[in-house]
């Protein structure tokens, strides 16, 4: 069991490595995300739940 | 062993050492083996020789063939062996060299491990040996007569060797007996306990067997509820790398933009794998300890262990 603790830890961490090294190229090459915000809709989740959803959930978790 | 026969000896060994030289010394003594070894092969030699009247060693027997006379000292009168010695003192040839006599002297007394015996054989008289070795030995010990000599020789050798051995405490085997009488007791006992166990507590298990039921689902309940708050938040940044990642692929022309969000997709991946085993550990391991709680409590039950 202790091996399985180990490779699924060692398996989180590569990743998170890697994804901040993506990140940080995308950063340094001239990546912003206020422009991805403004100029997508990656943040408009009414494309999958409705509008009274997502105000419920923001009112829950967020009194 | 008179002083003529015991120097006879000795110079047939020095003869062998001198023949073998410096190298072939460690051979040699390889191949004479331990003292105890060459005492007993005199004696035994000495007892067949005196037994047929022939001398210690034969000419024939001397190493290099080169003749060795029996030193004659002063003070020895014509001994009983005489007779029997003579010839070998005359077929041995010539006179030692008198360069070593004290050699042979001191090796004869250093090396002096078989007592001349007290006692004479029938027909042999050991009178003038007898004085002559008492003359010789500046100890004045006392021998054993020459009949005790082999196995006073053997017993301190015995003895010395038995000094040597270690024998380790050995436990005492179960006997058969014991063992046989002891089984069927046993398996009587293990009977007559069976025996009280199963009336009453079977019918104990199956009056407890809602309780358990009960205590199963809570169990397993708790379980769920325990790792379902991890299994979620998986679901939860899994679906959201997902769609990151996607979204990255298809819709993000510009590519360093792309890069920061695919960052995060395999981010939200690190997390989710994260709380997918995690999630995945409390179900196991929640079910495992409800499954033997209950196996425990029906073992107390019907009196098996409890294991």
């Amino acid at each position: 069991m202790r091996k399985m603790y180990r490779f699924v830890l060692s398996v989180c961490v590569i990743l998170l490595v890697f994804g901040a090294a993506l990140g940080g190229v995308g950063l340094l090459t001239g990546g912003s995300f206020s422009r991805i915000l403004q100029t997508t809709d990656i943040a408009d989740m009414t494309k999958f739940f409705s509008y009274e959803q997502i105000q419920g959930v923001v009112y829950f978790l967020f009194p | 062993m008179d002083a003529e026969d015991r120097e006879q000896a000795l110079r047939y060994y020095e003869r062998l050492f001198e023949l073998a030289g410096e190298d072939g010394e460690e051979g040699l003594l390889d191949d004479f083996g331990s003292p105890l070894r060459q005492v007993l092969h005199l004696e035994k030699r000495y007892r067949e020789r005196q037994e047929s009247g022939m001398p210690l060693f034969d000419e024939e027997e001397f190493p290099a063939g080169e003749a060795a006379e029996p030193e004659q000292p002063a003070e020895e009168p014509a001994d009983a062996l005489s007779g029997e010695d003579a010839p070998s003192a005359e077929e041995n040839g010539g006179g030692e060299e008198p360069a070593e006599t004290g050699e042979i002297a001191e090796a004869a007394d250093a090396a002096e491990e078989v007592p001349p015996p007290q006692e004479s054989l029938p027909g042999e008289e050991t009178v003038p040996a007898a004085a002559e070795a008492e003359g010789e030995t500046e100890e004045g010990e006392t021998f054993a007569p020459y009949d005790e000599l082999p196995s006073q020789v053997l017993s301190d050798a015995a003895g010395e060797m038995l000094a040597e051995i270690d024998f380790g405490a050995e436990e005492e085997p179960i006997p058969a007996e014991t063992r046989e009488e002891e089984l069927p007791r046993a398996e009587a006992e293990a009977e007559s306990a069976g025996e009280k166990t199963s009336g009453a507590r079977v019918a104990a298990a199956v009056l407890l067997s809602p309780l358990m039921v009960l205590l199963a689902a809570a169990g397993v309940l708790l379980t769920f509820a325990l790792s379902a708050i991890p299994l979620a938040l998986c679901a939860l940044f899994g679906a959201a790398s997902l769609y990151l990642a996607l979204y990255a692929v298809t819709s993000m022309p510009y590519l360093p933009d792309m890069l920061l969000v695919l960052g995060v997709a395999v981010g939200l991946l690190a997390a989710t794998v994260f709380f997918l085993w995690g999630g995945l550990t409390l179900l196991s391991g929640g079910i495992g300890k409800t499954i033997r709680l209950i196996a425990t409590l029906y073992g107390r039950v019907l009196g098996k262990g409890g294991k």
